[in-house]
This record gives structure tokens, sequence and C-alpha cells, in this order.
């Protein structure tokens, strides 16, 4: 191939990635790969490639093999096979991108993840420690000052979401949405005591992990921060022999409600959901979460 | 010549029309044909997709910085600004890392071209190893992933620093000022170019760049998408979460995932409870340095033996300094 020629593939190759991103812009699939933080970028590189592709589009008519005088390598690479190869790498993210976009992640990819602990700020054992030592009425309290002597650097769950705290610990029932899902189930997670008995709405996908007993599993949703490469699950137990829960199967979307309760589950005391009710939904058309990353201090 | 320009002008219209064909028919095509095979490769196929698309506004980025330098940097004006005295020389080194708020994709291209405009190999590194950790998003973003412990994201951005220096260090030790890219030295002379030129120059280095880096960035992107797809975390804590084993695991987990920096310390987090905090920092300052990608990404520029002295350099380096911090900090 001649340097003309590559210009040209290379410029259909950038409208290709150009229409790659129109494509997921216009079905709103962009939003089952990065998060929507991210998206000023996903404009900057549209606009990027729509140049460059241009340029190396009038680039190919106009310039003969010695117009580059500034000495360095270009690496066209010179075999026919070698610059097949190279330019079909470019080419597989776009063909498979554009056909299988709406593809979303669910239970086996769960299972490789593993459960998210992360916004518990102490080890399994202290956690025992405290419970048991602290009545429940006052557990909170003491918890509370323990932690700001320990060390004041530390920022509880509920210092990061002060008005969903304020807002869940009023009420007797709520519902978990896209916006609050992330912060009401770190707030859960971290304080289960303050909303056992609370009425829980919910929706996600099911997914079990290895040894769970046949009226358990997991409704979650994967939270993403930057990209799916980066996402974790978010989710509860849900457990209770008034539903039969193995009618479904995994990576069914569910909507459940039920009744906020404390398991402990591999060594960690977790909130769990008895369930009321469970329907089958059809997934929705966003179907990750995403964290958030404003804080009002 | 007007003949063989169109016949292979052919291939280029061929793909255009494909690329329209699966813009408007794309969706049509059942995914059911490859779940049959095996579902897991549309896990792999989304976490892949999701990393080129992730990765592909920073390379541009770096790729036009890059192109930026090489048309209107001077050599001399590049001289100028580095103290010749080498132990010196890291500490503007380290201070350009912090200031460019660059992620690891777009680094290297930029580090390139400076050593090829005349910066010292150390100074360089320093600057690799160091921007994608030591900058305010980075740092932003460890805060909110770590709000339970703040230490996390001063002890990273700390430690950082602390081992971006001794990586500088030694690398001028061992390597002193010799040429370790791939290109000859002195190849770039630009002879006089009016504005204009240089300006459409710049976007033609930018595109061409692109696709020198583009397909080793896709490499590693689908590297690292088969890796994080069939990898079971669990296997991690049964290989060993141990004082010495733990920093081990998380940096090689960091290696492989080859995640952006900015998103890693969300991953990070998630380990929380498995791995002690000294594994994660561990994870959190050797991913950003060196990964998967980046390694491709590197032995596109530098020649291989030098690649992998990095990688050995940065890698012990990590581990002792995380080390020493547990011992003495946590």
């Amino acid at each position: 191939m001649d340097r003309n020629s590559h210009y040209f593939v290379r410029s259909v190759i950038l409208l290709g990635f150009g229409l790659f991103i129109i494509k997921l812009l216009i079905s709103g699939d962009i939003y089952k790969f990065i998060a929507p933080r991210m998206m000023p970028y996903m404009y900057f590189a549209l606009s990027v490639i729509a140049v460059l592709g241009m340029i190396q589009f009038f680039r190919s008519g106009t310039e003969d093999e010695q117009a580059c005088d500034c000495g360095h390598t270009h690496d066209l690479s010179i075999s026919k096979g070698r610059s097949l190869f190279v330019y079909s790498l470019f080419i597989i993210p776009i063909v498979s991108g554009m056909m299988f976009s709406d593809h979303v992640l669910g239970s086996s990819q769960a299972m490789n993840k593993g459960f998210k602990y992360e916004l518990r700020s102490s080890s399994p054992s202290e956690e025992y420690d405290k419970s048991e030592a602290s009545s429940p009425e006052d557990g909170v309290v003491s918890e509370e000052s323990d932690d700001l002597l320990e060390d004041p650097a530390i920022l509880s769950v509920s210092d990061r979401y002060p008005e969903l705290q304020k807002e869940f610990q009023a009420a007797t029932s709520f519902t978990l949405t896209e916006d609050n899902y992330i912060g009401s189930i770190s707030l859960l997670e971290d304080q289960a005591d303050d909303y056992v008995g609370k009425e829980v709405k919910m929706n996600g996908f099911v997914f079990r992990e290895d040894g769970f007993p046949e009226d358990r599993m997991v409704v979650g949703r994967f939270g993403i921060s930057c990209c799916v490469a980066d996402g974790g699950i978010y989710g509860l137990l849900v457990q209770g022999d008034s539903q039969n829960l193995s009618e479904f199967k995994n990576d069914t979307w569910v909507e459940v409600t039920g009744i906020v309760k404390k398991v402990e589950h591999n060594n960690w005391e977790l909130p769990l959901i008895e369930p009321t009710s469970i329907k089958k939904i059809e997934i929705p058309a966003e179907p990750y979460v995403y964290e958030e990353f404003e804080f009002s201090g | 010549m007007y003949q063989e320009n169109t016949s292979n002008y052919k291939w280029g219209y061929i793909l255009l029309f494909l690329f329209f064909l699966i813009f408007i028919y794309g969706d049509l095509l059942p995914s059911t044909l490859i779940t049959d095979i095996s579902p897991a490769i549309l896990d792999m196929n989304t976490i892949f997709l999701s990393i080129v698309l992730e990765a592909i506004p920073f390379v541009l980025l770096g790729v036009f910085v890059s192109a930026l330098i090489q048309t209107f940097v001077k050599e001399e004006t590049l001289a100028r600004f580095i103290p010749s005295q080498p132990i010196l020389a890291l500490l503007p080194a380290v201070t350009i890392g912090a200031i460019f708020p660059v992620c690891e994709c777009a680094i290297v291209p930029i580090v390139r071209r400076l050593i090829q405009k005349g910066m010292p190999l150390h100074v360089g590194i320093v600057i690799l190893v160091s921007a994608p950790i030591l900058n305010p998003i980075v740092f932003l973003s460890t805060f909110y992933a770590f709000q339970t412990d703040l230490t996390v994201a001063w002890a990273r951005m700390g430690i950082a620093l602390v081992v971006s220096l001794i990586i500088g260090g030694i690398v001028y030790s061992r390597f002193g000022n010799s040429w370790q890219l791939k290109e000859e030295k002195g190849l770039i002379t630009h002879g006089p170019h009016s504005y204009r030129n240089r300006l459409s120059e710049t976007f033609h280095h930018a595109s061409d760049e692109f696709f020198d880096m583009g397909k080793f960035l896709i490499i590693g992107a689908l590297l690292a998408s088969v890796i994080q797809t069939f990898m079971a975390r669990d296997l991690l804590s049964d290989v060993g979460s141990g004082f010495l084993a733990g920093p081990a695991v998380m940096m090689g987990l960091a290696y492989f995932l080859s995640l952006c920096s900015e998103a890693d310390a969300f991953v990070a987090s998630s380990f929380k409870g498995l791995f002690s905090t000294s594994s994660l920092l561990a994870f959190l300052v050797y991913g950003p340095m060196t990964d998967l990608k980046n390694t491709i990404l590197m032995a596109a520029y530098f020649r291989k033996r030098f690649v992998l002295s990095f990688i050995i350099i940065v890698t012990i380096v990590v581990y002792t300094v995380t080390l020493l911090f547990d011992l003495f900090y946590l």
C-alpha cells in the first residue's frame, strides 16, 4: 500500500470510530460502557476524531511520497499482511461495538467480582465486639464518638449521605432508585441496626454465590465509577421462605419489597431483606448505577 | 500511478460501506448467536470496549500534547528548565508530574517526545511514574473512594512521591543518560516551517501517533478484558493476604487489570476487608506506574531491555516502600 491509501483507510477507520460513538450516543448505550460524568471526554474524543478523520481524508489526496520533510519515521507498515493486522485491530472494536453494544453484565461477572463490602469502616471482629458490648439503644452514639476519638480523619458513611440518612431514619418505608441506590445500600450496610424493621423496595438482578442455601439470593446492580471495567456489585441479601425464591433464576431482574433484618454472612453482619413480594421486571434502560462524586461535607 | 491508487482505495471504500451497513443494521443481528457459544464472550467484549472507550479521549489528549511538543518546543528551551545536576533535576520532574493532570495512557507518548527532545532519561521516567498518581483528579477520586479512611489518599500521594524519586535515582545510576528509545537519536531536525504549516503538521503528527499507539492500547485492553472476565477474585484472597503476600498479590492484580488511575481507587476500595491497607496502597501506587497496557505502550517506544529493567525497578521499589510504610506508620 502506498502512503495515500494508508491515509484513506485511516480516515475511514476514524470515521468508523466516530459512527460507533454517535450510535452509542443515539441509542443511549454509551452508559452501558462509561459513567455519565465521563461524557465531556467522549464529546471531546468525538470532535477530535472528526477533525483528525477529515485531515487524514484530505491528506490522502494531496500528499506525495516525500511530502513530510521533517525526517522522522512515520510507522506506515511496509508489508500488506502487517498493515492488514494492524488495521483489523482497529476494526474489531468498531464492528463488535456496533453489533453488541446493548449487552449488560450479569451474575457471572457479579460472582467474579464478589460482594462489595467497601464502605464498612471496621474489620469483622471489631464490628462484633462493638455490637456485643453495647446495647442497641446507645450503640449508635457510642460507636460514632469512638470513631471520632480514634481517628479524626475518618469520615463515616452517614457524613457522606447526611440528607439521605435523615430521610431514611424518619421514614417507615423507602424505595431505592437509580440516584440513591449506592448511598442507600452503603447506609444499610454501615448501620443496619437503624433500619431493621423498615420496609424497603428495590430492584436489581438476581445472583447467588456458591454455597448459598436455597432460600437465599442477592439482588443488586453494578455500580460504575468511570467505566464498566471498574464496576462493583451493590446489592442486598434476600432471604425468606414466604416466597419461592428458586423460581427466580440468576440474571432475572426483579423488584423486591420486604422488611430489613440482620444476618451473619461470612462473619460479616449484613442487612437482609425478608421479602413480602417479588415480581419479575423488564431490564431497566439504565441497568447500572453510578458513583456520586458530589460531596456535601 | 492513478490506476494503482484506485485499486488500493478499493479496500477503503469496502470498509466504509461495511461501517455504514453495521451502523444501520448492526443491532438486528441477535446476540444469542454469541451467547450460544459462550456467554462470557459478550462480557469480555463489553469490558474490552469500555476500556477502549474510556482510554481513547485520554490517548488523544496525550497524542496532542505530544504533537504540540514535537512541533513547538525547542530542544534548547527544554534544556534551560532542567538543572544539569542530575539529582537536582528530579525535583522539577516531580513538579511537572504533579502539575500535568494526565493519566497513564496519555503520559507515555508525552514522555517519549520529551526524551526525544533531549530530556535526560531519568527525568522523563520520573514524570512517567509520577504524573498518573500525583495529580489533583486522582487525589480526589481516591479521597471519595476511601471516605471512611482518608489516610489512604494522603499515603498514596506520599508513597508515590517517594517511590518516583527513588526510581529516578536508580534509573540514573543504572542507565545514566544513555539512549533508550527505539528510534535513532537526533532524527528530528525541523526546517523552518510557517505557522500554518506547523499547525497542520501538529494534526498530522497527532493522527499518525494515534494509530501508532492505538494498536497497542487495543491489544492491552483486549488482554486486560480477558483476565477480568475469567479470573475470579476469591482466587486472590486464597493466594494470600498476609504481610508479605498481600502487597505482592495486589500489585499483580494492578498490573493485569490495567485500570485508569482515576478509577482504580474504587476498585481498590472493594478489596477493603480482604486485604490490608498496605496491600491496597501497593495496588494504588503500582498500577498507575506500570501495568500490562502501559508495558505494551512503552515497548512500542523504548528498547525491550530497558522496559524490562524499568518494570523490575518499579516492582522492587514499590514493594519495599509499601512494606516499610506498613512497618513504621500503620
